[in-house]
């Protein structure tokens, strides 16, 4: 991503007020990834067929549970995924062969609806058929954790984080199989997320240049002079004081 | 998206522009949630772009 990388006061000033909006509308705050080192969350939860399921860690070790199986993995893949989005549903696809391979070698998989209804979470696991549970998760205190994105995190047989990615790429599988191998075999994770450049506060605006979804014409929006410059579809030029710009799966 | 909207009727006059830019594969189908939303801010189709990456 073409990222401009020059001092522009401007723009950082527009940015931490954007900050300082967003996040007093959050009542929540809320994370978007894993975070690696971190424990694994705590679940208990329901399957889209009506098992309960549960993730605990205690005295160093993880234990899942699915219905009246206890199972103490060698590693724990948790993704957090909303059932009508595409990016999570192209992810859940990637995930499906890599769980069934390594079920075998004492890895869980487990998807956990966060947002949607039980319904869509039910038709996702019919179509999909993903091999491994679809726990129901709107409401509870990991679709609250994570309110902030879809994610995918795998932790260790101890129950900590040591891989977390967020949003879903083409490539994402080799990173996963490559983490699971290394879990496995005792290793530790050498890569523990993924490549993808983000922006983070402090950071200048990137320069967007890209088609109207409306209508295909041009649209720009980045940084001139020192000044925030928008450029709609129809050529019509403004300088906000401040932008929201947000990335969306629809 | 709903909230994005709520945000720019609210602030646009105070120099607040939002935007959107959709990773969505198949465009048409964002077409029709966003004008389900009656979202009426600038929206990128960024599906395919180097933003994805």
């Amino acid at each position: 991503m073409t990222m401009y990388r020059c001092a522009e006061h401007r723009a950082r000033d527009a940015l931490r007020w954007l900050t300082i909006v967003v996040a007093g509308a959050m009542a929540v705050p809320a994370q978007a990834e894993f975070t690696v080192g971190a424990e694994v969350p705590t679940v208990s939860l329901k399957t889209t067929d009506g098992k309960s399921v549960e993730i605990r860690r205690a005295e160093g070790t993880v234990t899942v549970q699915v219905g009246d199986e206890q199972i103490h993995p060698k590693a724990v893949v948790i993704h957090l995924l909303q059932p009508d989005c595409p990016q999570c549903r192209a992810q859940l696809q990637a995930l499906k062969p890599l769980a069934a391979r390594f079920l075998e070698r004492d890895v869980v998989t487990l998807g956990i609806a966060h947002r949607g209804t039980p319904e869509d979470a039910r038709a996702l696991a019919k179509e999909l058929n993903p091999g491994f549970p679809i726990a129901l998760g709107v409401d509870s205190d990991i679709a609250r954790q994570f309110a902030a994105g879809d994610t995918l995190g795998i932790a260790d047989a101890t129950g900590i984080v040591r891989f977390a990615q967020a949003g879903f790429g083409e490539g994402d599988q080799t990173l996963w199989e490559q983490a699971l191998d290394e879990l496995v075999a005792g290793k530790p994770v050498a890569k523990a997320g993924t490549d993808r450049e983000r922006l983070a506060v402090g950071d200048s605006m990137p320069a967007i240049r890209l088609p109207s979804l409306r209508n295909d014409k041009p649209m720009s929006l980045g940084i001139e002079a020192g000044k925030l410059v928008f450029r709609d579809d129809a050529g019509k030029e403004s300088r906000p004081k401040a932008v929201i710009f947000f990335f969306s799966r629809y | 998206m709903v909230h994005l909207q709520k945000f720019h009727e609210k602030h646009a006059d105070q120099g607040l522009q939002v935007f959107v830019i959709s990773m969505h594969p198949e465009p048409e189908q964002a077409r029709k949630l966003t004008a389900e939303l009656k979202a009426t801010y600038p929206i990128f189709n960024g599906h395919g772009s180097d933003l994805g990456k």
